[in-house]
This record gives structure tokens, sequence and C-alpha cells, in this order.
């Protein structure tokens, strides 16, 4: 327990002057903002990047080697499909046809780029429950499944909703989620046949191959089947293996993904410097208080420890209304962007590690300033 | 008036040489100075800005390193101690500063709780003991004030109450009256005589306030680095108080016989010591500040007891006055303390007062 003797102290020197001692909660917390909004920017980049891989009910995805994630270019031909449905340990293979064209907003007429999904209506292998509610409908020409979470800039679109699609009249017959991201401003779901019919796009054209394996076989062993099946330019990866890698290439390669990540930095930087800036001050005013405590022969530690208490006793009043503030604007551009920032509770105590942390380098910069008191000079 | 009884050294300082910086640039703050405080004493260290008195309280206080000669701290060396050693040594002093320096945020019970944490005291008896404390200095009601809420003598009663909750053997204070009011100052003053007398606490206190001057039993003066004046005043007035007996010394004024007074050296000698001899070269003049002596003269061969000197009572100056050997030999009975004064110093007394005939006359015909 001598580790936290200095704890009531520090607690103490902190609230001994109210309004400052809010003021600098204020400013811890408006760090802690900082920190969310990049982090829920980060993580809602990554996370709407990576949206597909957890709705693909497969247990490996075909694709070109060069297709470095899921929506860029780079299809594989039909072929491709044809050879791996006969490789052993397969049980079935279909085509998944992905891309993007105009919607039109039915309510304004103003059109948006929306990311379009091609399946086999008989075997999707991508969304399969939301497909079989409307296998039917799905095998009509012009008729697409709508994704509920697309931004509002799309319109208001429920089922019954008809407009047009790049150059086709489409209907929805039904609804999914999925959620935007910071390419496309939402998704549809169609039959291949009407994704060839919107995009132009030929059916010997692939853009990624869903395969599945037979019941108790190995993936692994089917895999390295495939491999010395198809082309050296085919790559085969599991649903997980290709979210991370979505995740991995916003994070390392995206605009988006660096420039939130840097954000993330330069919030951590300025918490960084407004805390040592309270502490500094803190330290100043209470200077020779600590140099008649070392006089009185209380130990460098102890004295340290007061500081470094101080810091962490205001990381966590600074989190507290950060936290609260962080999560009221992560709904509220939630609301207003569609973009998902989920706050988990693994995000949630990254951040207050992070608060703890800039709040314990300023301290330890700040204690430096303690040490250079000499309680010789109080006489 | 007597000597009061003899006690043990709290502070040693020998041969004690102090500089700042380094280089050309160094400067001597101390120049081999020599102190020897007692046990339970207030000493008042005086001396203009600059002098070596804060350097020297600082070094005493192990707040800082000693570089050349020793302090002692009840016999305990600091010369040598490393910054560790330094901060248990100063668990052992309390100190009283100018500024009260109190912890804001704090109350003046958490504020004395600050020292007592430093000591082995059990954790549940901390408020107790503070609030012991603050009774005591005439704070009992303000135990829970912040100091903001105190005046400024309040606050300072705070950081002396502060300064001695572990009751310390050494108490450092510089300035600690300086921003008290008259009655305030008083009051602090009179706490530091109480643990002093009580306790045996040893105080050194710097200060520039003529208030205080009272309470003090020594007057150390520095000036450039060097201890000029060390005035020990219940000895001083004791020594003074049998020199005014003295017929040589009797017309003086106070200041020539404080000035004789600070001449002179304490001796100490057992039961059955001779200090004189018959024959002897005259070399010293005595004053009995404890104890009692025979003195005894050789007449045909046989030694005979003539008579018995005792506190108070004075012997010696015959023999410098003439510039003859000793005319009796003085033993001790028990244990004395003496105050010697040199010929040289005894003659140029003296010598500055009163003609050396009139002296003799006088003396000789008192001896008659």
């Amino acid at each position: 327990m001598r580790l936290f003797r200095p704890l009531p102290i520090a607690w103490r020197m902190l609230i001994d002057k109210p309004s400052r001692f809010v003021l600098s909660g204020l400013a811890v917390a408006f760090s802690v903002v900082i920190m969310f909004m990049e982090l829920g920017f980060f993580n809602g980049s990554n996370d709407s990047a990576a949206n597909l891989p957890p709705h693909f009910a497969c247990d490996l995805i075909l694709s070109h080697r060069e297709k470095n994630h899921l929506k860029t270019g780079e299809e594989f031909p039909l072929a491709w499909i044809l050879l791996a449905r006969d490789a052993p340990g397969v049980a079935a293979t279909v085509p998944l046809y992905t891309g993007a064209d105009y919607w039109w907003n039915p309510q304004d007429g103003s059109r948006n780029r929306v990311y379009i999904l091609g399946i086999d209506p008989a075997d999707p292998m991508f969304a399969p429950a939301v497909v079989a509610a409307h296998r039917a409908d799905l095998q009509l020409p012009g008729t697409v499944i709508y994704d509920r979470l697309s931004r509002h800039e799309l319109g208001d679109v429920t089922v019954g909703t008809a407009t047009t699609l790049g150059a086709l009249g489409v209907t929805v017959v039904g609804l999914f989620e999925l959620g935007p991201n910071f390419a496309y401003e939402g998704h549809l779901l169609t039959s291949a046949a009407n994704f060839h019919l919107i995009t132009g796009q030929p059916a010997e054209i692939v853009d990624l191959g869903l395969i599945r394996v037979q019941p108790g076989a190995d993936v692994a062993a089917v895999r390295a089947a495939l491999i010395k099946k198809l082309p050296p330019t085919a790559l085969l990866l599991t649903p997980e293996e290709i979210r991370q890698r979505e995740v991995a290439y916003t994070t390392q390669h995206s605009p988006a993904g660096i420039v939130f990540g840097l954000g993330l930095i330069v919030g951590f930087a300025i918490g960084v410097i407004i805390c040592y800036q309270i502490l500094f001050n803190e330290v100043n005013d209470n200077l020779p208080q600590f140099a008649t405590l070392k006089a009185m022969g209380h130990s460098p530690r102890f004295i340290s420890g007061i500081v470094i208490h101080e810091a962490m006793l205001m990381a966590v009043i600074g989190f507290i209304p950060g936290a609260v503030l962080g999560q009221g604007i992560y709904y509220l551009l939630e609301s207003t962007t569609q973009i998902r920032m989920f706050l988990t509770p693994a995000r949630l105590l990254l951040i207050f590690v992070l608060t703890s942390g800039m709040c314990l380098i300023a301290g330890r910069l700040a204690i430096r300033k303690v040490h250079t008191t000499d309680p010789a000079e109080l006489f | 008036m007597s000597l009061p009884p003899p006690r043990e050294v709290a502070i040693q300082v020998t041969g004690l040489n102090h500089f700042f910086g380094k280089g050309d640039a160094q400067k001597q703050a101390l120049h081999a100075n020599d102190l020897t405080v007692h046990r339970g004493e207030i000493v008042i260290m005086t001396g203009p800005s600059g002098s070596g008195k804060t350097t020297l309280l600082t070094l005493i206080g192990a707040l800082r390193s000693v570089q050349s000669g020793s302090i002692k701290l009840a016999g305990t060396e600091l010369a040598g101690l490393n910054p560790v050693q330094q901060v248990e040594m100063r668990r052992n002093l309390g100190f009283i500063f100018q500024a009260h320096n109190l912890l804001d945020g704090l109350t003046a019970r958490q504020n004395v709780r600050m020292a007592i944490e430093l000591t082995a005291t059990p954790r549940a008896d901390y408020d107790r003991v503070a609030d012991a404390m603050l009774a005591s200095v005439g704070l009992a009601d303000r135990a829970s004030y912040k100091p903001r809420n105190l005046s400024g003598g309040q606050r300072q009663r705070v950081a002396i109450a502060r300064a001695l909750v572990n009751k310390p053997r050494l108490i450092l204070a510089d300035e600690p009256t300086a921003a008290l009011d008259k009655d305030s100052g008083a009051n602090v003053v009179h706490l530091l005589r109480e643990l002093a007398n009580h306790h045996g606490t040893t105080v050194m206190i710097v200060t520039h306030d003529s208030r205080i001057i009272s309470v003090a039993d020594r007057i150390v003066n520095m000036i450039d680095g060097h201890i000029v004046s060390d005035v020990r005043i219940k000895e001083t007035m004791v020594i003074c108080a049998i020199l005014k007996k003295c017929p040589v010394f009797k017309e003086m004024s106070p200041s020539d016989l404080t000035d004789i007074a600070q001449k002179m050296t304490e001796e100490h000698f057992a039961p059955g010591e001779t200090i004189i001899r018959t024959g002897d070269i005259g070399d010293k003049f005595y004053v009995i500040a404890r104890g009692s002596t025979d003195i005894t003269v050789e007449s045909a061969g046989a030694t005979r007891a003539v008579a018995k000197l005792g506190e108070g009572d004075f012997f010696g100056e015959v023999a410098l006055l003439r510039d003859q050997p000793r005319n009796a030999t003085v033993t001790t009975r028990e244990p004395v303390v003496v105050y010697s004064l040199s010929k040289e110093n005894f003659l140029a007394a003296v010598k500055t007062h009163k003609s050396f005939e009139d002296q003799m006359s006088t003396m000789l015909f008192t001896r008659a």
C-alpha cells in the first residue's frame, strides 16, 4: 500500500483550486475526445472497409493475386471457378461479381456511387439468410436488396422503392444491413444475372470465387490441392484472412487509414503537451512545498509519487467526461454519416491506456522540475 | 547565578570549510570554523548577509554535503554521507523556514501528519499525535483549517508544529519570527524555549530579529565566513558577575567585562586535581564557576591550608600582576569548572583601564 501513500495528498493538491481542477479535467477530456474521434474514424475506416468478410458463408475465397483488397479490380476468368469445382475436397464453388455504379435518389434525383454484389441466388455463399428470404424475388429482372445502413443521400428507401441503378430501372425487394464506407455511399445485393445487366460485366469475368469444402474436409489440405491445380496468379484466402488483409490495407495503404492513424498520434501528443502544461503549473506553484518535503526527509520516490498520482488522477478525471462526450459524438457521427464507429470495451480500454500513458509521460517530464529544487535554497 | 549542569554535545563542528563554484569562479564561504553546541542550547546566529551563517546552517542540517572539515550531530559524522543517508539524517531534524511552505491543499492536521508519516508511529495514532502537537502551539481549534484560512502567525505555528511533532533533537530555524507580529513572535520563541528546557532540544536560529535575542543561550556572530564571536549568555553573565567582584575589574563597564569573559576558556578539573602549584610561573587568571577548592601554602617544609575557594571566587591574579611564581597551591575538593584568562589577555585588559601601579596598589591592598 506504500505505493498509494501519495494518492490522498495528490488528490487534495489537485482539488485545492476547484476552478483550475475543472479546467484541467476539461483540457484532458478534450485530448480524450480527440483520441476518441481519431480512433473512431480509424476503426470506422477499418471496420467499414472490412465489412464484407463477416458475411461470407464459405471456407475459401478465390481471387487474382493482384487484387490487393476486395473493392479494387483485377478479375479472373470463370474457368478458374470450374477448375476449383473439380478439385478434391471441394463441395461447391460459386462466382461473386462486384462492382460500382450510380444510384439515383428516388426523392430528389441526385446520384451517388453504390457498391453492387452479384450473387448466385440458388447458393449465394454470401449473406445466405438474407438471400434465402428473397430468393424468388431475386430471380426477377431489375430486383435488388438494399442496405438499410446506406447513407441518407441515397434517399428514403424501403421495400418497393423503384429507381435507376446505372442504366437499369430497379426495384427494392428486400433490406439487409452492411453499412457504408469511405468509398461508397451504400451497398446492394442482386442476382448475378441482374448484375450483368446493370454493369455490363460479362459472366466470364469473375471478381471472387466462393468455395465451400466438403463436410469434414481439411481446409488447409483443400487449399493446398487447389493451389496446385490453379494458375500461379490465383490466390486463396479464408474469410478471416481476407478481413485481416482488408484492415491491413486500410491501415497501411489507404489515405483515410493513414490520416486517422496519424491523427491518433497527434491527439496523443497534444494530450501530453496539455497534461504537461497543467502538471508543470501545479508543480511550479508548489516548488517550495516540494523542497520542504525533501528537507523534512521525504524520499525523492515519495515526492515523485505525488506528481505521478496527480497525473493518473487527471487521466481518470479527464477520461470519464471525455468518454461520455466521445460516445455522444460517435452517436452523432453514426447517425449523420452511417459509418459504424463501434465503441467496444477493448477500444474503450485502449483509449484509457492511451490517456494514462499521455498523463504519465507528462508527469514524468514534470518530475524533472521537482527534482531541480534544492531544499538548501529554502534558507 | 550559577551555570547550567553540563550537557552532552549536540553539534560538533571542526575545521569546517565550504566552497561555492569551481575553478577560477570558486568562492570560499566558510573558513575553518569550529563550533560546539550542547544539547538543550538555543543558539542565535547573526551576521551580515553573505557572512556564511546560512551556509553553516544548511551544512549542519544535512542539506548540503560537507566538503572539508567535520560536522558531528550527536556523534554521527555528516562528512561522507551519500544523498540517501542525508535524507535519513534529516528525518531526525526539524526545519522552520521564514516562509511556512505548508501544502495549501492540506489542513493544518494533514500538514503536521506529513512529518509524522516519516516515523514509526502507528497510522491509527497520526491524527491524535498531530492534534496534540497543534494544541501545544495553541491551534487545537484550527486543526481542520487549510492554510489560507489561517493568519500568518497561525500558519507559522502550524509549520513549527510540523517541525516539532517528532520531537527532533535539533531544530534549525531561519528567521522564524520575521513574518510574525510581536505577540506571535513571542509565542514562537516561548515554544522553542520550552522545547529546549523540557525536551533537551537543541535550537539553532538564524535571525536579524533583535526581539528574540533574549531567548538565546548563545549568540554566534559570523563575518566573511568566520565565526568572530561566540557569546555564551549564561556563562558570560556568571563570569561577569565574578569578575565584578575582583578589584582589578570592578570598575569596568559591562561591555568591557563581556569582552574579557569572551576571551576566557572553560576548563574542567577532577576532584583532587591541582590547578596551580606553588612555585609555578603564573600564566592564567581563574574564576570558579562550579565546585570548590583548597588553597595551601608551604612554609618551613610544611603544607598548610589557608583558605577554601568556591563558586564565584577567583584566584591567580597576583602572580600575573607581579610577574612572580605562584605563592600557593590550589587543589580541587570536587569536580570543578573554571574559566581561565591568559596572562597576555589579563594584562592587556588591566592596562586598558588603569595604570599598572594603581592596579598593583589596589590588588595588594585588598590582599593584605
